[in-house]
């Protein structure tokens, strides 16, 4: 058997260790255009300060001699024919058994009218070094949307020395996750930590002048000396566009991450799963997300049996002094029930969005300990109606959840009770 | 392999001696006057002892059979070593990304790296277990 | 002044103190209480029962329990016991409770009796090498056997009484749950079952977690009758008729509603939250002859398959009502002494009724003999056996079998705080607040049970064997391999047994 992964990122690792929990014997082959370690792209920020790649490595060379993987570095896929199985590089034409594309995400550049110059963005190891050979002679730094790339580069621009902007087209940042309160707290954050925030503005143009780069807004203009867009990103479908793969924004996968093409499958930022609850292709480009889809389609790949859990947003991320874990959905709907805790003082802000009895989302700002427990209850679909207020109110806990549940979660997670 | 802390509620007896025990135990004079009186610096205990009204009990790392926290790592800082889940101190950032997917909320976060229980992997029995004065915790291996 | 001074100092050892709070979490009494605010344990002596919880807990043996040597001025009529009892009733108005067993010095027989053993002229026999039989059979013992042959095979003519063998003269006392704990009637229950021998559920019921030790389980009847149905009448092996308790002759019982859970309300059937009142007397049992009806009613109610249990207090006149008991019916007459333990007991009764086990036990052994119907019933003796020493000179002295119970107690945990009746036993033995039962492990009490016994058996196998005795029925009753030390005339006279150098 032939395995072939195009990508070397999280979902090709998950993948990795996927196959071999099944097949110790196949022959694993990975293509990936960056000639470097697979590497964690959370910690990118840390390449701000050295090129020492190693410090935010993220599988080490011993674990493909260990999984007895072929690398392929440096090297581009450019088309394929899923017909005959057969990957097209630059040069050379590879052969597969079975496909995994984890090709990931690249960034969102947004076309700003009437500018030639660089915009940076900020999405991988190469860009990461562009930027920052660059930083050294440019002080005003202009960081184009709010999430959580542009919001934490801001972080680490500003704890460079830079002067740094941050123009937002939403009310502020972080919008996404649909949490007013949330956004306001780090506006308020950002804001005392010396980042010039713009919100609700949008760039309409932007032109070089002398060495300078002046950027005209909806209602002012502003100087700078380099623009990093960090507008998100979307997946990296360029190889496969022409071919009969299907796919909407990302690529197309099932509950298996198999694609709608025999043996080929795909995982991580460019896969859309399907959800059946919602009965919508999601894409949610998250690092557990990556690694859980490639380490199913891995399993899927050699034989075994594995069905992704239902996907969700997630993410642990820390702005300035501001520690947050959120999950799930935070906008809630009509009749959804929302209970929140705000402790100014403290800076602790709670939210919990609860339908039908169960939670679909959870927020922990501040105090973030035990989050794992409240996303297991959403994973398992728990019912939190009697316990609502004690996840609210007190200390998250296990032995807040009744003892049945308590039990089968240590039954589903590590075997038999006694 | 299996290795599993349990604690039977049913006889745990809220003393806390778990707590105390693991700490004097990953202390750096393992004794336990030293280790309360003397050590600068002492991490929370491991083991985690939580009640609820009547429910009381102490719940440490389970040591999964296929563990979220190992897959929820953005350092690839976790690994399955001898059937114990342990965390690469060198290569942990603190990221939290673990304490996010665990579903017993048995990862704490330290000073700037996140730690959890060892099984007291240079013993044959965890000292929770062995001090645990009602029995209630028990160490099932296999 | 309503202050009373403290029995008990409390002391911490700053210097080993590491402020893990064990002895706050640990003290059912409240002695301890931690102040966040001031990152303070303040300590209450004035509460302390002297459980010795806290420092047998504490991690670093910082706490110290100590008499309080600062007490009212000696004086040997007005002891301090007594004006402590007077300043408590003076404040309250009622009775003074107390629980377990009677503590006051007086003479305690088994430490003024003497074993013999065997030098020449008859051999000791080593147990370690030897088979030694401490099987016992309790219940009616026929006077004579005939036997039918029939086509060469040999038949037992003769109907056998029920009898309840133990392998082992140690059983467990009536302790009834709602007394104590659910996980400790597990504890005995589960222990008699691995060791061979019987637990009694006292006046409590039986749980229905329980029914599966019926086998090794004597059921109590008393005055109550709570929980007494056919289905647990019979669950257990033998049935006891309790007339009376050692600690407290005399006396009914009285469990308080606030003890009266929900699990305890279905297994005793009466309303939860409600005092259950045991009255002093069966209301139905005014004369040997009502008592020989109860028996014969219980008979009939099981099939006639199981011996019952007559249980009496040993009072003055003891002797006359076991003869009474024999004749009644019963197939085994438990007697239990005034060091004999209660969960709960007004203090004047319990430390003024009664007569010592070793006497009524002497007294009832040699009148039953005298009246030639000692093989009618078997013998149990009860109240304050606390080793195998106790047990076989109870055996020597005309004991068939012993009871524990105090000495059960103390294997589970027990410190005799002597606070039963308080409910927050702090071993989790005599209480049933959730967050105290959970203290007694039953896997862990059980076992500790079980070695107990075992030690015990061993010694008692040791103890005979120096004797040059090979099986316990031998020493019945064998009053000659007793010697009293430091007894009057009339003690050794009473007891059957000669002085020593006799
Ligand atoms: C700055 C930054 C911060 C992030 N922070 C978080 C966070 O806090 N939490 C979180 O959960 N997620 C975070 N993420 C997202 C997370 O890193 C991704 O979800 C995850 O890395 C996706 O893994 P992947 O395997 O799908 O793709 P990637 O890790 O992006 O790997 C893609 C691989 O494909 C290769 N490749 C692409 N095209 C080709 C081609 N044509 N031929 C050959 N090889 C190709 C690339 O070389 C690369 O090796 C962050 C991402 C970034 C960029
Ligand atoms: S905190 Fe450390 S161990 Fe946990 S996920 Fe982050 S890097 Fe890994
Ligand atoms: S009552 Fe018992 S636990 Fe409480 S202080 Fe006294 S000895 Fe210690």
């Amino acid at each position: 058997m032939k395995y072939v992964i195009i990508g070397n990122g999280t979902s090709a690792v998950g993948a990795i260790e996927g196959i071999r929990s099944m097949d110790q014997k196949g022959e694993i082959i990975l293509i990936s255009k960056e000639n470097c370690i697979s590497y964690s792209k959370p910690q990118l920020y840390q390449m701000l300060d050295s090129d020492d790649l190693d410090k935010i490595s993220y599988r080490d060379e011993e674990f493909y001699v260990k999984n007895n993987v072929s690398k392929i570095l440096g090297r581009s896929l450019k088309s394929v024919d899923f017909n005959k199985k057969v990957l097209f590089l630059e040069k050379e034409s590879i052969h597969y058994d079975k496909l995994l594309i984890a090709t990931g995400a690249k960034a969102n550049i947004p076309d700003l009218k009437g500018f030639s110059g660089e915009i940076y963005s900020f999405t991988n190891i190469a860009e990461a070094n562009n930027l920052r050979k660059s930083l050294d002679n440019k002080n005003q730094i202009v960081i184009l949307g709010g999430g959580l790339i542009g919001a934490k580069l801001s972080e680490y621009l500003v704890k460079m020395g830079k002067e740094v902007t941050l123009i937002v087209s939403s009310k502020g940042v972080l919008s996404s996750l649909g949490d007013e309160k949330i956004s306001d707290i780090l506006n308020k954050e950002i804001l005392e930590n010396g980042i010039k925030l713009l919100l609700s503005r949008k760039v309409v143009s932007a032109k070089k002048k002398d060495s300078k780069i002046e950027i005209t807004l909806d209602d002012e203009k502003i100087m700078c000396d380099a623009i990093v867009s960090c507008k998100g990103v979307k997946p990296e479908i360029s190889p496969f566009e022409k071919t009969e793969l299907s796919i909407g924004r990302g690529i197309k996968v099932d509950d298996h991450m198999k694609t709608n093409i025999d043996d080929v499958y795909a995982a991580g930022d460019v896969a859309e799963i399907f959800n059946p609850l919602e009965n919508k292709y999601l894409n949610i480009p998250i690092l557990p997300n990556a690694f859980n889809g490639g380490y199913c389609a891995g399993i899927n790949m050699s034989g075994g049996e594995s069905k992704i859990d239902t996907i969700y947003p997630m993410n642990s991320l820390k702005i300035f002094d501001i520690q947050m874990i959120t999950m799930g959905m935070l906008n809630p709907e009509k009749n959804d029930e929302v209970l929140t805790l705000l402790d100014s003082e403290k800076k602790i802000y709670k939210k919990l969005v609860i339908r039908e009895g169960k939670l679909i989302g959870a927020a922990l700002l501040g105090d973030v300990d035990r989050a794992g427990i409240l996303n297991n209850i959403i994973r398992s679909n728990l019912d939190v109606e009697s316990i609502k207020e004690d996840l609210l109110n007190n200390k998250i806990n296990f032995y807040v959840l009744p003892r049945n549940v308590r039990e089968d979660i240590i039954k589903s997670y590590t075997g038999e009770i006694k | 392999m299996k290795r599993r802390v349990m604690c039977n509620e049913d006889f745990c007896i809220g003393c806390r001696l778990c707590e105390v025990h693991c700490n004097v135990k990953h202390s750096k004079s393992g004794d336990i006057i030293l280790a309360y009186k003397y050590e600068e610096e002492r991490e929370p205990s491991r083991m985690a002892f939580e009640e609820k009204d009547y429910v009381c009990g102490s719940i440490v790392c389970m040591n999964c059979k296929d563990p979220l926290c190992v897959k929820a790592c953005s350092m690839g800082a976790i690994e399955i070593k001898e059937g114990t889940v342990a965390i690469d101190d060198e290569r942990c950032v603190g990221c939290w990304m673990c304490v996010m997917v665990c579903p017993f909320g048995a990862i704490k976060r330290g000073d700037k790296k996140a730690f959890k229980c060892d099984h007291c992997h240079d013993m044959e029995t965890p000292v929770c277990v062995l001090n645990c004065p009602n029995k209630a915790l028990v160490y099932e291996v296999d | 002044m309503s202050k009373i001074i403290p029995e008990f100092i409390v002391k911490k050892n700053e210097d080993k103190c590491i402020n893990c709070k064990v002895c706050v979490r640990q003290c059912s009494e409240e002695v301890y209480k931690y102040f966040e605010d001031f990152d303070l344990i303040r300590i209450y002596d004035d509460k302390c029962v002297g459980c010795h919880r806290c420092d047998l807990m504490c991690p670093t043996d910082a706490l110290t329990i100590t008499k309080n040597n600062s007490q009212y001025k000696e004086n040997s009529h007005w002891d301090n016991y007594t004006i402590k009892s007077i300043k408590k009733q003076a404040e309250t108005g009622g009775m003074i409770l107390t629980g377990s067993g009677n503590d006051k010095p007086y003479t305690s027989y088994w430490d003024r009796i003497l074993l013999d053993a065997s030098q020449v002229t008859n051999p000791a026999i080593d147990p370690i090498r030897e088979p030694m039989e401490l099987r016992t059979y309790l219940g009616k013992k026929s006077d004579k056997l005939s036997i039918k042959e029939e086509n060469g095979e040999i038949f037992l003519e003769t109907e056998l009484s029920p009898q309840l063998k133990i392998e082992t003269p140690i059983m467990f006392s009536a302790m009834s749950y709602g007394s104590i704990s659910l996980n400790t009637c597990e504890s005995l229950a589960s222990a008699a079952s691995k060791l061979g021998t019987f637990y009694n559920t006292g006046e409590g019921g039986l749980h229905k977690k329980l029914y599966k030790y019926g086998k090794n389980t004597i059921g109590q009847v008393a005055s109550g009758r709570f929980g007494v149905h056919t289905d647990y009448l019979n669950a257990c092996a033998a049935i006891e008729i309790k007339i009376g308790q050692g600690a407290k002759p005399g006396i009914g019982g009285h469990l308080p509603g606030e003890k009266v859970t929900v699990e305890i309300s279905q297994t005793r059937m009466m309303p939860p939250g409600t005092d259950a009142i045991s009255p002093a007397p069966h209301h139905d049992i005014y004369s040997i002859e009502d008592l020989k009806q109860l028996i014969a009613l219980i008979k009939e109610a099981t099939d006639y398959e199981k011996p019952v249990l007559v249980k009496i207090a040993a009072v003055h006149n003891s002797a006359a009502i076991a003869s009474g008991i024999a004749r009644a019916g019963a197939d085994v007459i438990v007697i239990d002494g005034f060091r004999g333990g209660t969960g709960a007991a007004p203090s004047v009764i319990r430390d003024n009724t009664g007569i010592p086990i070793e006497v009524a036990l002497a007294v009832i052994d040699q009148r039953l003999r005298d009246e030639s119907i000692r093989n009618d019933v078997s013998i149990v003796a009860a109240g304050g056996i606390r080793s195998s020493a106790d047990a076989v000179k109870a055996i020597a002295l005309g004991a068939d079998a012993v009871y524990i119970g105090t000495a059960a107690l103390v294997a589970m945990g027990c410190t005799l705080c002597q606070k039963c009746y308080k409910g927050k036993c702090n071993w989790g033995l005599t209480t049933q607040d959730p967050v105290l039962t959970r203290r007694l492990n039953p896997a862990i009490g059980s076992q500790n049970l079980v070695n107990l016994v075992n030690s015990w058996s061993l010694e008692i196998k040791e103890i005979i064997g120096s004797m040059g005795i090979n099986a316990i029925e031998a020493l019945r009753g064998n009053r000659y391999r007793l010697r009293g030390i430091g007894l009057s005339d009339v003690e050794s006279d009473i007891l059957g047994i000669e002085h020593a150098g006799m």
